[in-house]
């Protein structure tokens, strides 16, 4: 108290502490001083101090002030007490805002003690240190609690609170599971007001849906090195849209806290990827983006059923044992089977819509009601349209019903259990049983997702496409463009070379240019007109990327090595070739005449002066 | 014999790389110490390929064009040089510096050269299942798709840290000689090769 302030009523420097109320009095008149700023050590300038080694019991000074004096007062309370209380405040404020339960925060506190062997923390960095706990904890107890969400609550930025987590992690020695989507997908829809108000049915099936694309998402690799939030929001705007519930994917993103534009790029990866999908359908050349909403109802009901069945369908069966090849033979049964179950099926629907129909020469086939008016009395209705969801127990009852089928023919049993063991990918184990990890907690939930969609199936299922990642996909098409461009640059060399003596043949829309010469540097190639003037041969479109391959090739570099793109990587390594010293030219292009030093001397000086 | 030859002139030597694939080094970093005291302000002064911001960075950072790299030099005469994309392009360089700074009147020489970092890539060219690979090979694998695109794959032997994408491109890093990039690249071509998805 040696530097309290004067008092405004006595002039005394006389200012002391009350110790039961805690604020300012006048020791000589009792004049209670208001407006105080009181700031403890860890607001004022402890702000950003950590602390270090064991606390040892300092008095915890307070500092206030007054009349524009601070004065510094020695409080009751010991260093390690302070932290204490704002540690705790803290970890209230963040668990408060993220709304995490009285277990989970004890668990974020018993953490974060042992971490820093009960000491606690001030600053910034506690507050990241408490984030990182709450996503070990998120990650261990499948919360939906994403880093962006956690960063946000903890007042900090995502790649501030990644590097702590990775530290937690790596200092508890843990291994955590990834983000898990399915929970931020349940929690986006209890979140969203909008999707309380639909009946329960309509929800359960949302969500049912919802799940089986997610977990194709992940068979895509539309998850995989990317944030998962945007996928989840474009799932849950794809299925909301399909069971007609207004819901923005604005709306969506705003709730999983991701960005907008990255989720509608999102939804339209998973619509190309339906599109593709859907072209396994028989009338799935028409169907397109903009009426793929109308035809998703079929769509998942056949991805869902892909989803349960056995990854024989779609598999080149030329490898396989001529048993297994024989089971061709058992198809009529199969059909008969589905049939009676497809029957049962017609008499609980009163859907018209499509028609499973038998083909004359034996092949079950799916066609429109009106297209196969004519058709006899072997039609099968199977898909409606408003009803179409409520086809679950149909599902159920065609596959207890091939079961039924499987167990009373013994011949076809051990062929199935041979192909399966056949078709098994072994090098797919590592990689079911770790999505086998991320989503068996699903079979715990009331859904029982797991039963219903296994990851194994789903992984292993042939949805009568190839879907490859976007990232790979982008990186083939640009090396054909440099394959293009490599192939363009041959035949202006060539064409450089042996003017037209090198054009032996006509094709049908172009030109079949010979270019095997007797060098041999230029082997055969068939290049479209079209293609030709596209990569600029005829116009002037040549651009920096040409000049730049027509060098290499020049200089022999490998095509392989060309299409990889690394040009300036390969003009170091073949084209250029650098002096082993600096030459006078180059070393005045580097440097100053004196002129030019003394002028730009003279500038800065004339700058000091004016300043 | 063990040797493929692609399809221009260049043979891959199979006993080396038995993947076939040979990771392009697109980055080297190298230290040398020149050994004297520098004026920072008198070289930024003098060179025009040079930057001097002391509050910003306590280093003068100059670049040249041929082989076309960036040198930070300190005040103590430690120097810095990158972007090179060999070792002897990235000691001709170094040379070059130092050349530069002793024709601005310093006594500059040109002592303990070294290789301090290697940085190469190349392109699996199938996806891979990154979150099949860090489940299997967690003790080495960080896997956060929330922080960084790319699976971050700590090798012990050698010790070089891989960046390995979703799309078969593959970044190798950490290493002092080039064959530490290809030793690395071959340990791990097998345990992609277990991830790639199944081409239908």
């Amino acid at each position: 108290m040696e530097d309290s302030g004067l008092c405004r009523k006595c002039r005394k420097r006389s200012i002391i502490q009350d110790p039961f109320t805690g604020t300012l009095v006048c020791n000589s008149c009792g004049l209670e001083h208001d407006g105080t700023n009181f700031v403890s050590p860890s607001e004022g300038y402890g702000e950003n101090q950590r602390s270090f080694g064991p606390s040892v019991n300092r008095p915890t000074y307070f500092s206030a002030v007054i009349n524009g004096r601070r004065i510094h007062i020695k409080g009751e309370y010991n260093y390690k007490d302070q932290k204490k209380a704002h540690a705790k405040k803290a970890l209230d404020g963040i668990s408060s805002v993220l709304g995490l339960s009285e277990a989970r925060v004890r668990d974020v506190k018993e953490m974060v003690e042992s971490i820093t062997d009960g000491e606690w923390g001030l600053g910034r960095w506690f507050s990241v240190l408490i984030g990182a706990c709450v996503c070990v904890v998120a990650r261990q107890k499948k919360l939906p609690f994403t880093m962006t969400k956690i960063a946000a609550a903890s007042n900090c930025d995502v790649d501030e609170l990644g590097r702590m987590y990775i530290k937690v992690r790596k200092f508890l020695d843990l291994q955590l599971p990834g983000v898990d989507i399915i929970s931020s997908f349940n929690h986006a829809v209890q979140t969203l007001d909008i999707l309380s108000d639909i009946s329960k049915e309509k929800k359960d099936n949302l969500i049912k849906h919802g799940h089986l694309l997610l977990q194709y998402s992940v068979k895509w690799y539309l998850t995989t090195g990317r944030h998962p939030l945007p996928m989840v929001a474009a799932v849950l705007a794809f299925v909301a849209n399909v069971y007609k519930v207004e819901v923005g994917l604005a709306q969506i993103s705003e709730v999983l806290c991701a960005r907008v534009s990255t989720c509608v790029q999102r939804y339209k990866e998973l619509q190309e990827c339906l599109v593709e999908v859907a072209g396994a359908l028989p009338w799935g050349r028409d169907i397109t983006s903009e009426n793929l909403v109308q035809n998703a109802p079929v769509l998942l009901q056949y991805m869902e059923m892909k989803s349960k069945s056995k990854p024989l369908e779609g598999k080149d069966a030329s490898h396989l044992p001529a048993d297994l090849r024989t089971l061709g033979s058992h198809t009529a049964d199969v059909e008969s089977v589905c049939s009676k179950a497809l029957d049962m099926l017609q008499e609980r629907t009163n859907a018209r819509h499509y028609v499973l129909a038998r083909h004359p020469k034996g092949e079950l086939q799916f066609s429109n009601v009106a297209s196969t008016s004519n058709h006899e009395n072997n039609e099968l209705q199977i898909f409606g349209n408003d009803d179409i969801m409520k086809f679950k127990l149909s599902e159920e009852c065609l596959c207890r019903t091939y079961f039924d089928f499987l167990n009373r023919s013994p011949s076809v049993k051990p062929l199935i259990q041979n192909l399966e063991g056949q078709v098994k990918k072994r090098k797919t184990n590592a990689i079911q049983s770790s999505l086998e990890c991320r989503f068996d907690r699903y079979a715990n939930t009331s859904m029982g997702l797991k039963e219903r969609f296994p990851i194994n199936a789903i992984l292993e299922s042939d949805v009568g496409s190839n879907i490859l990642p976007p990232s790979f996909l982008a990186n083939m098409h640009a090396s054909m463009r440099r394959r293009e461009k490599i192939n363009a640059a041959k035949l202006r060399i060539c064409e450089i070379m042996k003017p037209m003596s090198s054009f032996t043949s006509e094709s049908q829309n172009g030109v079949t240019i010979d270019l095997d010469d007797d060098d041999g540097n230029y082997p055969s190639q068939c290049m479209p007109f079209k293609k030709k003037r596209k990569c600029g041969c005829e116009g002037n479109n040549i651009d920096w990327e040409d000049n730049i391959i027509e060098i290499l090739l020049l200089h022999q570099v490998s095509e392989e090595e060309i299409v990889k793109g690394h040009y300036r990587s390969l003009l170091d390594r073949y084209v250029f070739d650098f002096d082993s010293d600096i030459s006078d030219k180059e070393f005045r292009s580097y440097t100053r005449s004196k002129d030019e030093v003394a002028k730009l001397l003279s500038n800065r000086l004339s700058m000091i002066r004016k300043q | 014999m063990a040797e493929q030859v692609l399809e221009g002139s260049q043979p891959v030597d199979l006993t080396k790389h038995p993947s076939g694939i040979v990771p392009t080094l697109q980055n080297i970093v190298s230290t040398v110490n020149l050994d004297c005291k520098l004026d920072l302000k008198a070289i930024a002064l003098q060179a025009r390929n040079a930057e001097y911001n002391p509050k910003r960075f306590a280093a003068v950072i100059m670049r040249i064009r041929e082989p076309k790299t960036t040198a930070l030099i300190f005040a103590s005469g430690k120097m810095v040089c990158t972007g090179a994309k060999s070792e002897q392009q990235s000691k001709l360089a170094a040379r070059k510096y130092a050349r530069i700074i002793q024709k601005l009147g310093f006594p500059a020489h040109f002592k303990d050269f070294k290789i301090q970092n290697i940085v190469g890539s190349c392109d699996v060219k199938f996806p891979i299942r990154l979150e099949g690979l860090s489940y299997s090979h967690g003790a080495f694998s960080s896997y956060e798709p929330e922080l960084f695109p790319g699976l971050i794959y700590r090798m012990k032997q050698p010790k070089i840290v891989l960046l390995i994408f979703v799309s078969g491109k593959i970044v190798l890093t950490g290493a002092k000689v080039r064959d530490e990039t290809y030793t690395a690249f071959e340990n791990i071509y097998p345990v992609l090769t277990e991830f790639r998805k199944i081409q239908q």
